[in-house]
């Protein structure tokens, strides 16, 4: 069934937090919801019926997960777990409290640590606005996690910006090393994209002119 | 020439009024667009809960806004 949430601003509306719950960060924002109003899955493809009916299937995925885990299989509530997370139902810390003990397997441990940084990167974020220095403090925040090994956010838009505001920061204090790692980092996803041609041409002639300007 | 000329006049003060209408016109003007009405939307989040659990069926949710930033 189709539901359409409007934030007006309007004081008297109801809700106007709601996209902010259903752990949207901006606008146009699609999710599939229970009838609690638990998130089953995350809109993030094209805007087409064929696309829609995929993130459909992945809700139904996620409900027989649940399912599964609430019969009490243990493979499953790691699953489930991790997916509580990914989906915004639960937080970073009650999943990991749900987990500990539990053996993970190296994919599902790194899926909690990239979800751990997507929080943390999202939290950070909150206080970035069009001040070019909240986007120069967000990514001096970025570099000290980077520096304790935490990973690179799993979903697309965290990392995009996680990799770029560093890179505009590498820019500005003349950080060739830092600018080449975050030109790599963005290549890993975006690199093959056509779209995104033009953009790492333009950060490889800025790269270039660093190296021979000798920055660090 | 001069056609031109007015009618993005007339665009540029139709948008000049739309910036200046509330936030309760802007949010009006949101729910009467045609789409809302080609399909079966409903805009009321507890109604949408309670629907979805008399029906048993899930709930495709679409987040827009009706302000500018």
């Amino acid at each position: 069934m189709l539901f359409c949430h409007v934030t007006s601003l309007v004081a008297t509306d109801k809700h106007q937090e709601l996209l902010e719950r259903k752990g949207g960060q901006g606008f146009p924002h699609i999710v599939f919801l229970d009838s609690s109003g638990n998130v089953l899955a995350v809109h993030e493809d094209e805007r087409d019926a064929e696309a829609f009916a995929k993130t459909g299937e992945k809700a139904k995925g996620f409900l027989a997960l649940r399912a599964r885990a609430e019969k009490g299989d243990k493979a499953a509530q790691v699953e489930y777990a991790l997916a509580q997370v990914e989906l915004g139902q639960i937080k970073v810390a009650e999943g990991k409290e749900r987990l500990k003990g539990r053996r993970l397997t190296k994919e599902q441990q790194a899926k909690l640590d990239g979800l751990a940084s997507t929080a943390e990167v999202r939290k950070i974020l909150e206080n970035v606005t069009q001040v070019q220095e909240t986007q120069f403090a967000a990514a001096r925040k970025f570099v000290e996690m980077k520096k304790a090994g935490k990973p690179a956010p799993l979903d697309d838009d965290n990392f995009q910006t996680y990799w770029i505001l560093m890179m505009n920061l590498a820019e500005k204090e003349k950080n060739t090393a830092l600018f080449e790692e975050c030109l790599a980092g963005l290549k890993v996803r975006f690199g093959e994209d056509p779209e995104a041609a033009d953009f790492f041409r333009s950060k490889a002639a800025i790269l270039k002119k660093l190296k021979e300007e000798g920055g660090r | 020439m001069r056609i031109a000329v007015s009618v993005g006049l007339l665009l540029g003060l139709a948008a000049a009024a739309r910036a200046q209408d509330t936030p309760e016109e802007k949010r009006d003007r949101k729910l009467a667009l045609p789409f809302l009405k080609k399909a079966p939307w409903i805009t009321d989040y507890d109604k949408a809960l309670e629907e979805s659990r008399k029906s048993g069926k899930a709930i495709f949710a679409y987040f827009t806004r009706s302000y500018a930033p």
